[in-house]
């Protein structure tokens, strides 16, 4: 059973949500006296949240003041118009909570995770083992690790059978840190639309927060491209293009985002494709453009992730940098930023 | 005299019309995707670089009888389901995807292929057999032409894996047999659908896990358990064969290689003679006593032999699929029940049961009666119950699948009787 120091504990959890369904509060009321202290404490949230994670502990005293809180800061953070400060946001209230489930009976994570996330687990009982308390279906365990890096949970090291892995309580608690972490940023989104004149007093406040922590992720835009630089599996696939060779559509695909996201032109890259041996100069073209994010889609396409470059088996000989990052950019990123302080 | 354009043109002809002849009478045969009409459909035709992509159908039937009218030489339709099949791509409204696996000679090292498969360098006409090399040995070139032809051998191997991937797929994905469907290319493999409403949604992220797990990217042994701390493998409790996933398949293909390698093979694997010679012990007295217990009580190996040995229960569990095509969810796949136009055989669904005897060299021939052919140049093959070849220029007179393979793979013209 969700209990009401449940729901206020979780208030990610359906129980929560209906009930503050079922209260019609609008946001004008938040203004209003009696629900004064629900809005400083969404506010609170957002500040430890973004200033001081470990210390976003639920408050005890007031259940209901706790549970509104978190829908309320949800709303508020809809309106800041900043990806980096979302992200930093929902993995703070994730973690909060998981640390939280962790201290849980494991009946109450399971039917958290079944409630609110609609887990498939199946029944405890069978072929247990001692160390693995939970049988959780493989759809909604690989959802829920691709934010992962340690190779424990890729599903091929796992205990995989009829569908179902097994994972520990402590596991389950961190993957449904991950179903929360999606959530909020799902609820998060930008709405675009004006603010109501209510919060706008709130939203300053929020905006100062933000401000004092935001860490601006500027990259050099290098000019030209720096052959040296590149992690061994580009190099790879632009030492055998400049041969003459031939690429498979996802080798382009690498090659070609790698290098207009690190600063080559669209004609540098175009006229480096002349070189290989099944150039076609319209298919070239529209790929780079389409790739560049000035055709199509609009959006510039990064090169695929380490792991996914490791399944296509693109990855070639790693060397010491490739054991510390997760994308090829970053590869070419620290290598630039070792070479300036040279 | 004809040109070699007059040729090509005149051998397209031909393929087209025994083609059309075979869909008139067959054309009941062709088997449509389910929910037919969230499918995007696309056809090569036989005149050259010639297209069709984005066509829908409402029912079966109007799949039959466009096939039938417009006689393609490929037809393909979508792993994925749309709201709006026509539309360009990014407005199709994708609403999910079919897990498809690809099984393809290409993929797969065979010995045979260096009798069958060759290539040529493009600058200096050098040539060789098998798979091309980096660069050509005589000039440094990159560029090449490659023939390759299908054989039993090949197909005998992708088969072999086709057959592992479903134990995956069943046993470990736990997905039903009524939602797996496999059909063999009618070229050089073999394809597998899952066709289930719970994978449906998977991304290609979800997908590439997946796949990861079947071919064992990532895997990592120190995390199966295997090892104790002091780096031994861990006695009889360490690895069983009915453990699940990764560790399970390793137990189970280190019995096998104990229970079923002779001496030299478990020399070539690396193994001490004590090792050996106890295997080879533990065999006799299994095959007396019905047992499978060999593998536990081995002495004189170490950690160094366990790890040789369990990189090749690794190399010989990973399945051989083209991680390419199951992580595309937009990917076009060939409908069951057409001809594969590189070889005029069918592309059809084999009931899983009747996988393990399956023969495409029989059961995928499309055509009866004769044709004469000019044959350029082709390699010993067999067909049907007769063996063909190897033929240089000269012309023949044979039954019309054998013929038409010959014609699809480019290496006859037909000639006029
Ligand atoms: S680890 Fe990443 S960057 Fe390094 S070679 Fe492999 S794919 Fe490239
Ligand atoms: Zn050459
Ligand atoms: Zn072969």
């Amino acid at each position: 059973m969700i209990s009401e120091r449940d729901k206020a504990r979780y208030p990610f959890t359906t129980e929560s949500a209906d009930y503050v369904k079922k209260l019609r509060i609008e946001v004008a009321d938040l203004i209003t006296e009696p629900y004064k202290p629900i809005l400083k404490r969404a506010e609170e949230r957002i500040r430890l949240a973004l200033l001081k994670p470990d210390d976003l502990a639920p408050q005890e005293h007031d259940p209901s003041i706790e549970i509104l809180s978190f829908p309320t800061s949800i709303m508020l953070m809809a309106y800041i118009d900043n990806e980096n400060v979302k992200r930093r946001y929902a993995v703070a209230e994730s973690k909060g909570f998981s640390k939280k489930l962790k201290t849980e009976s494991l009946e109450k994570v399971i039917e958290i995770a079944q409630g609110t996330y609609y887990w498939n687990i199946k029944s405890k009982g069978q072929n247990l083992r001692e160390t693995y308390e939970i049988f959780l279906h493989f759809i909604d365990y690989i959802k829920n690790i691709k934010n992962m890096n340690d190779l424990k949970w890729k599903l091929t090291n796992r205990y995989l059978k009829d569908g179902y892995v097994e994972i520990t309580k402590n596991e389950a608690t961190r993957l449904i840190e991950e179903e929360i972490q999606r959530k909020i940023l799902k609820k998060t989104k930008n709405r675009k639309v004006e603010p109501p004149k209510a919060l706008k007093e709130i939203l300053e406040t929020i905006k100062l927060i933000t401000m004092e922590k935001t860490v601006f992720e500027t990259f050099d835009t290098p000019s030209g491209i720096k052959v040296e630089n590149m992690p061994p599996c580009i190099k790879k696939l632009f030492d055998s293009l400049s041969a003459g060779g031939r690429l498979s559509h996802l080798g382009r695909f690498t090659l070609t985002s790698f290098l207009v996201n690190t600063g080559a032109t669209e004609e540098d890259v175009m006229n480096f494709f002349k070189s290989a041996s099944d150039f076609d100069e319209n298919k070239t073209k529209y790929q780079i453009e389409h790739i560049s994010g000035r055709k199509g889609g609009k959006t510039k396409y990064k090169p695929p992730k380490c792991d996914t470059l490791k399944t296509h088996g693109l990855c070639f000989s790693p060397d010491e940098i490739c054991n510390r990052i997760v994308h090829p950019l970053t590869y070419y990123r620290l290598k630039m930023k070792a070479l300036k302080k040279k | 005299m004809n040109s070699l354009k007059d040729f090509k043109k005149i051998t397209q002809t031909f393929i087209r019309s025994k083609f059309s002849e075979y869909y008139i009478k067959n054309k009941n045969n062709i088997l449509a995707p389910s929910s037919i009409e969230s499918r995007e459909f696309g056809f090569f035709l036989f005149a050259e670089n010639i297209v069709i992509r984005h066509k829908t159908f409402q029912k079966t039937s109007e799949l039959r009888n466009f096939i039938t009218n417009i006689v393609p030489s490929d037809v393909y339709h979508s792993a994925a389901y749309y709201n709006d099949p026509e539309a360009p791509m990014d407005k199709k409204g994708w609403k999910g995807s079919d897990l498809i696996f690809d099984i393809d000679a290409d993929h797969i090292e065979t010995e045979c292929k260096k009798k069958h498969d060759t290539w040529s360098c493009i600058d200096c006409k050098f040539s060789g057999l098998g798979k091309p090399p980096q660069s050509c040995s005589k000039c440094g070139g990159f560029k090449f032409n490659q023939s390759t032809w299908m054989c039993n051998h090949c197909l005998e191997k992708a088969k072999e894996e086709i057959l592992k991937l479903i134990d995956l797929i069943h046993l470990d994905f736990g997905i039903n047999l009524e939602n797996i469907r496999v059909n063999f290319s009618g070229h050089r493999g073999y394809h597998l659908h899952v066709d289930s409403q719970q994978i449906r949604n998977l991304d290609t992220e979800d997908r590439k896990e997946i796949v990861d797990y079947i071919v064992g990217t990532g895997l990592d042994t120190n995390l199966l358990d295997i090892w104790d701390t002091s780096g031994k493998i861990k006695s009889i409790g360490g690895l069983s064969p009915n453990d699940p996933g990764w560790r399970g398949r390793l137990a189970k293909r280190i019995i096998r290689i104990f229970s079923d390698s002779d001496k030299e093979t478990l020399k070539s694997i690396g193994l001490k003679p004590q090792a050996i010679d106890s295997i080879l012990k533990l065999q006799m007295y299994n095959s007396n006593t019905n047992q499978d217990t060999s593998w536990r009580m081995i002495k004189g190996t170490g950690k160094h032999t366990w790890n040789i040995l369990i990189q090749k229960a690794i190399a010989t569990e990973s399945v051989g699929i083209d991680t390419v095509v199951t992580t595309d969810i937009h990917r076009l796949i060939r409908v069951a029940g057409t001809l594969n136009g590189k070889t005029g055989l069918k592309a059809m669904k084999i009931e899983i049961e009747e996988l393990p005897e399956f023969n495409p060299f029989k059961q995928a021939i499309a055509f009866d009666g004769y044709e004469t052919i000019h044959i350029e140049e082709a390699p010993r093959f067999i067909l049907g119950d007769q063996e063909y070849g190897p033929y240089k220029n000269v012309n023949e007179k044979l039954p019309r699948s054998a013929a038409l393979l010959l014609l699809c793979k480019k290496r006859a013209y037909p000639v006029r009787n």
